[in-house]
């Protein structure tokens, strides 16, 4: 009778581990993030010619190229380029003007995309590395007049440039660069293709070679040789080749910065100017900036950086005759400026963004013509925290006037910005794609009362008591305000409009990341849609990445550690604040001290003893000849299970095997398509567990986590005679015997040391061929370890998060046969070898998380409840009950329902009350 | 949607005679009525041997390109945000010893079954082929909350044997009261069929409503027996009413 009741629970119980469709877009939140834009690669642009409408175009330092709305900065589309995020390889992103397609180049890939909506038009295979890319914007009399044609230049082996059709990407023509120069630029004007190229001296200096081509058919029609013999000594010197515009020109200056020399492509005097240091500091960065468009002026602006200071000048061009005047000064402003280009016909404008102000001049004339205050609400831009590194600005133009100007600048702080006037739109967190670690940690106003109760404690009763007395008298003036609030609160917590910021559930935990350029981002996981702070925590030199891991070291506080400092540094994670290692009270819920510890030093794995005489090694894995080490995946430190067994159909017991020192090891052979899984005990280095798999893909990802008694991995298989191609899933399980109610050599003992005995888990392990790869894995965490886990997989195919029940992926799935009672009343059912995502377990839903390297998960107060954070390029997180929020009331659950049910029922009491006591009366003085 | 899928590609020599295959998304109502609406990260994988990958975008004309494959037995998937594909398997083989023209053969393929375990051929050609690919289903990422249902709440099995015990309590006197005018019964049959009632299964049973309204903890855990406690009850109950 009990049997299918019980059924129909579990049947019930499956499908609600899933996504509630009203709580998809509120529980969880997501940054749709590009990376950090680059100053070359983005511009505004117009993906409809017809429209008005223009949208931001970026290609990264993270390599992803994308489309965002200035209106409310949501990214309209984008990809991911290269997946190697090395910021040091060159890109390039160009549009043609009132085209819709936008043509980027990375590595050796050239591919335009559909402006509008990112469908891709054409690839290309430039023959090696690319070193530059242009739209030809000249229009001959044979090629489509639709789709503009594309100039790429490629370095390598045969260095060589090629034009490409605007329509196709088929090559028109190339030219062969054989005189053994290193190819620097490509540029054309109207007229003319130009091929820039280095040419390295004996005494190793630079000096630049010009090769002018035909734009029809790729000959060499011209070549020349700009700057002396000593002249440069790097190429970093080389301020800017302009392409495209009017008339090109290529500027440099000398290494101390004292004079600049320009040329315009194709003409071959060269003009200097000194540099005007204005009676300041030397400059240490000059920039030039001029359109992009053969139809613009033929004006620029060459951009000068010294240590405090930013200041400009205005040079003009004369197209006929190839002389450069300079035309006017912009003045020196303390602090950080940028400048950005727009055109507007063949008008061209200038827009400066300082911290507080943005100005727009035409490049005809000093005069201003737009000036705005940057709002004060801007928070990191005015109050001096942060900079304007770049920006990139579309100005709208009313008769002689600018009316509007859009900026999009790219701050310091890694956030990126929009000012429309100088009122700020958006801001996009671009920071935070560079994730290379992050930790959850509580805030340390939890911590400071936790503080305080431990010190009344452990003083002695009366200085406690005045501690306490202290203290109450310090909450009691808080409770006007409380109480001010409550109303408040109360409608709050009725309507379920928006939250009061207290966290009495603990899901305002705060999330610490480290980025690769060397900041640490706070986000609140209760309010995450902006960052609660940010700073820089180390200064890293041009290039350098920085390889930090961040801990919670105790309540309220961080821990960093990185290749820099040899010693962790501590960090307020409330507030960023770095506190001194004295001040960090340990963690008591962690062990502090381990008798064994191993470390993975030089691909080896050791297990070491910390004695008086220093570390002796203890085990060393022996590896076999060409196996190498491809992770290690210890048992989460933080790992509460609730139950040492699982409870039968019949309400015997299975005892799981749980040791707190387990590790999962998986290793590679050189040369050899095979993958070895190892199961550790790292105390006494016993292999618990071993599995060989062969025919695997190991250029594949290989996930693997461990967690309480099971573990899983999965690896991409090449067919075999008997095995399927394809993507595999292999879970398996420990156990202390697989006899219900016994322990096996357990049995008797009371304190075991994994040193003296070798008890043996038995393993079952259950594969299943799923449909893609998994990049990661991880394991859902709660407070005791009561609800029940799920896996967390990380599906880069799918841009997607699932999380699989652990239920459907237990390993005592009965195999060819149907469950009997007993393991229906456990909730198996028969196994199946084919494991589908079923599009409910997805945690992102319609979302697209992109780029995701690593998930953490965290306790919340709920035992129901297990925090998520996702990062790597995008940043996701949610909430997760993998049984049910049972100790909470979900929004399922009807408050109007709930009232309306009260007052009729007090409705009812009041209307009956009178007449079930009449009818009382009446008994009482009736007589049959 | 990585697309940088190219370091295993461009080794020239493979390139020379390497085929193309072109996979076009059609539209099919009800799943996809129009591809265009299709998302630009949607991509197109072939999985070769160990190490070899290829991706594909989607491009402008709804079609996904692979310009040049090596001679390879690959697995076909598509991945798209809204929509599921089913797998395929696409054979890139020599088409005779000598020649340097390829076949390129797409079949239906089975997880979790042997790979040569092959569906049905769903396109096949030389050197150049295009096929059509349909979409089989589309994603349901939402649970809907089950609201509250008052047809499905009266359905369900435990309140409808609720609603016939409340009508049997309730009803029964009143049916048997009618029931008695109309058959106009003599007074002593009547009388007869009281007594009946009073020592039937409804009296017993108001009886046990009885002893449960007024149970008598004390008395219970003392050991007295429910009987007794039961006879006193009328008393009781005309007590407990007035106050209130």
């Amino acid at each position: 009778m009990l049997l299918p009741i019980y059924a129909a629970v579990v049947l019930l119980l499956r499908p609600a581990l899933a996504v509630f469709a009203d709580e998809a877009w509120t529980v969880d939140y997501h940054h749709a993030l590009l990376g950090l834009p680059k100053q070359s690669t983005t511009f505004f642009h117009r993906p409809d010619p017809n429209s008005r409408a223009s949208l931001i175009y970026t290609l990264s330092e993270q390599g992803v190229i994308g489309a965002v709305n200035p209106r409310d900065g949501a990214v309209v589309w984008r990809h991911l380029l290269n997946s190697t995020n090395d910021a040091s390889q060159p890109s390039f992103l160009r549009a043609g003007d009132a085209q819709d397609a936008v043509v980027s180049g990375l590595g050796g890939q050239v591919t335009a995309f559909s402006a509008a909506d990112g469908r891709v038009d054409w690839q290309h295979i430039a023959p090696d590395a690319l070193v530059d890319l242009e739209i030809l914007e000249l229009e001959d009399g044979r090629g489509t007049p639709g789709a503009k044609d594309t100039l790429c230049m490629s370095a390598g082996q045969h260095p060589s440039v090629q034009r490409l059709d605007g329509a196709t990407g088929a090559v028109k023509w190339e030219h062969k660069i054989e005189s053994g120069d290193m190819p620097y630029q490509v540029s054309a004007s109207t007229t003319e293709v130009f091929a820039i190229l280095l040419h390295k001296t004996v005494l190793g200096y630079v000096k630049i070679n010009v090769v002018t081509l035909d734009p029809v058919t790729g000959r060499k029609t011209d070549e020349y040789t700009l700057s002396s013999e000593n002249e440069l000594a790097t190429a970093a010197t080389i301020v800017a080749v302009g392409a495209n515009s009017a008339s090109p020109i290529i500027a440099w200056t000398d290494s101390a910065y004292k004079t600049l020399r320009i040329n315009v492509i194709g003409k071959k005097a060269i003009v200097d100017f000194p540099i005007n240091t204005l009676g300041g500091r030397p400059p240490q960065r000059v920039a030039l900036h001029a359109p992009y468009l053969t139809t613009s002026l033929a004006h620029f602006l060459v951009h000068y950086q010294s240590l405090d200071a930013d200041w400009a000048e205005v040079y003009h061009v004369d197209v006929k005759n190839g002389r450069i005047e300079k035309a006017y000064d912009l003045p020196k402003i303390e602090g950080r400026s940028s400048f950005s280009t727009s055109t507007n016909g063949a008008n061209v404008y200038f827009t400066r963004v300082t911290k507080d102000h943005v100005f727009t001049v035409a490049s005809t004339s000093h005069g201003i013509l737009g000036r705005w205050n940057v709002d004060s609400t801007t928070s990191s831009l005015t109050d001096g925290t942060a900079r304007p590194v770049h920006a990139a600005s579309e100005v709208s133009v009313k008769g002689e006037s600018v009316s509007a100007v859009r900026s999009a600048v790219l701050l310091s702080s890694g956030e990126w910005l929009l000012l429309r006037d100088g009122s700020p739109q958006w801001t996009r967190p671009e920071i935070l794609a560079g994730t290379v670690s992050a930790a959850f940690a509580l805030p340390s106003e939890v911590s400071d009362l936790v503080n305080e109760l431990q010190e009344e404690a452990h003083s002695n009763p009366v200085s406690a008591y005045v501690h306490r007395i202290t203290r109450h008298i310090g909450d009691i003036q808080k409770l006007p305000l409380l109480l001010a609030a409550l109303p408040q609160r109360f409608v709050h917590g009725f309507l379920g409009t928006g939250s009061d910021g207290s966290d009495t559930f603990g899901f305002h935990k705060i999330i610490v990341s480290a980025t690769s350029d060397g900041h640490l981002v706070a986000v609140n996981a209760g309010r995450p849609s902006d960052v609660l702070w940010s700073s820089a925590a180390v200064i890293l030199s041009s290039g350098q990445v920085w390889n930090a891991r961040v801990e919670s070291a105790a309540p309220g506080i961080v821990r960093v550690l990185d290749d820099i400092s040899p010693m962790p540094t501590f960090f307020n994670a409330s507030t960023g604040a770095a506190i001194g290692e004295d001040e960090v009270t340990s963690d008591a819920a962690l062990p502090t001290s381990v008798e064994v510890d191993f470390t993975l030093k030089d691909g080896q794995l050791y297990g070491t003893t910390a004695s008086q005489s220093g570390h002796n090694e203890l085990w060393h894995f022996g590896l076999q000849k060409g196996e190498t080490i491809l992770s290690l995946t210890p048992r989460p430190v933080n790992d509460p299970v609730a139950s040492i067994g699982k409870v039968l159909g019949d309400r015997k017991v299975l005892y799981k095997y749980l040791n707190p020192n387990l590790a999962l090891l998986a290793t590679t052979y050189a040369g050899q398509s095979r993958l070895s899984i190892y199961v550790l005990n790292t105390v006494s280095g016993a292999i618990l567990y071993s599995n060989s798999h062969q025919n695997i893909d190991l250029a594949a990802p290989i996930a693997a986590t461990l967690s309480e008694n099971w573990f899983a991995y999965s690896y991409t298989a090449e067919s075999t005679s008997t095995a399927p191609k394809g993507h595999q899933l292999v879970v398996g399980e420990l156990f202390e015997s697989l006899t219900s109610n016994d322990r096996g050599l357990l049995n008797a003992a009371t304190n075991v040391s994994s040193l003296a005995s070798s008890t043996q888990p038995l393993t079952l392990t259950q594969t299943y061929h799923i449909p893609e790869s998994i990049s990661k894995m991880s394991v859902t965490q709660t407070r005791q370890g009561i609800t029940s886990r799920q896996l967390l997989a990380v599906l880069a195919d799918s841009n997607a998060i699932v999380g699989i029940p652990r239920g459907v992926i237990d390993p005592r799935r009965p195999v060819n046969r149907e469950p009997t009672k007993d393991e229906q009343m456990e909730g198996l059912f028969r196994y199946t070898p084919v494991l589908d995502f079923d599009p409910k377990w997805y945690l992102n839903h319609r979302r697209e998380i992109l780029g995701v390297k690593d998930v953490i998960t965290s306790p919340a107060i709920l035992e129901s409840t297990s925090l998520v954070y996702a990062y790597g390029l995008d940043v996701f997180g949610t909430r997760l009950n993998p049984s049910f929020n049972f100790d909470m009331l979900g929004k399922d659950f009807n408050k109007f329902q709930m009232l309306a049910t009260v007052a009729a029922l007090a409705v009812a009491t009041f209307v009956v009350a009178p007449l079930v006591q009449r009818k009382q009366i009446n008994q009482r003085w009736q007589f049959a | 949607m990585r697309l940088s899928f190219l370091a295993t590609v461009l080794t020239a020599a493979q390139a020379i005679s390497a085929a193309k295959l072109t996979i076009s998304i059609p539209p099919s109502p009800p799943v996809l009525p129009n591809p265009a609406t299709l998302p630009s990260s949607t991509h197109a994988v072939l999985l070769g041997s160990p190490g070899i990958k290829h991706t594909a975008p989607l491009r402008r004309d709804n079609t996904f390109v692979f310009p040049s494959l090596a001679e390879d037995s690959y697995l076909l998937t598509i991945y798209s945000r809204d929509h599921a594909f089913a797998p395929y398997r696409v054979d890139i083989t020599k088409a005779a010893a000598a020649s340097a023209q390829q076949d390129v053969n797409v079949w239906w393929t089975y997880r979790g079954n042997e790979w040569s375990n092959k569906g049905p051929l769903l396109g096949s050609g030389q050197d150049d082929l295009r096929v059509e690919i349909r979409p089989t289903a589309m994603k349901d990422f939402y649970q809907q909350r089950g609201g509250f249902n008052l047809v499905g709440f009266l359905k369900s099995p435990m309140i409808l044997m609720g609603l016939v015990s409340v009508v049997m309590i309730f009803g029964m006197p009143y049916l048997m009261e009618n029931s008695e005018a109309l058959l106009d019964l003599d007074p002593e049959t009547k009388k007869e069929f009281e007594e009946m009632q009073k020592s039937g299964p409804t009296a017993q049973a108001s009886s046990a409503v009885d002893s449960i309204q007024n149970f008598d903890l004390a008395g219970f855990l003392s050991g007295k027996s429910a009987s007794s406690s039961g006879a006193a009850t009328p008393s009781a109950a005309g007590g407990g009413a007035k106050k209130r």
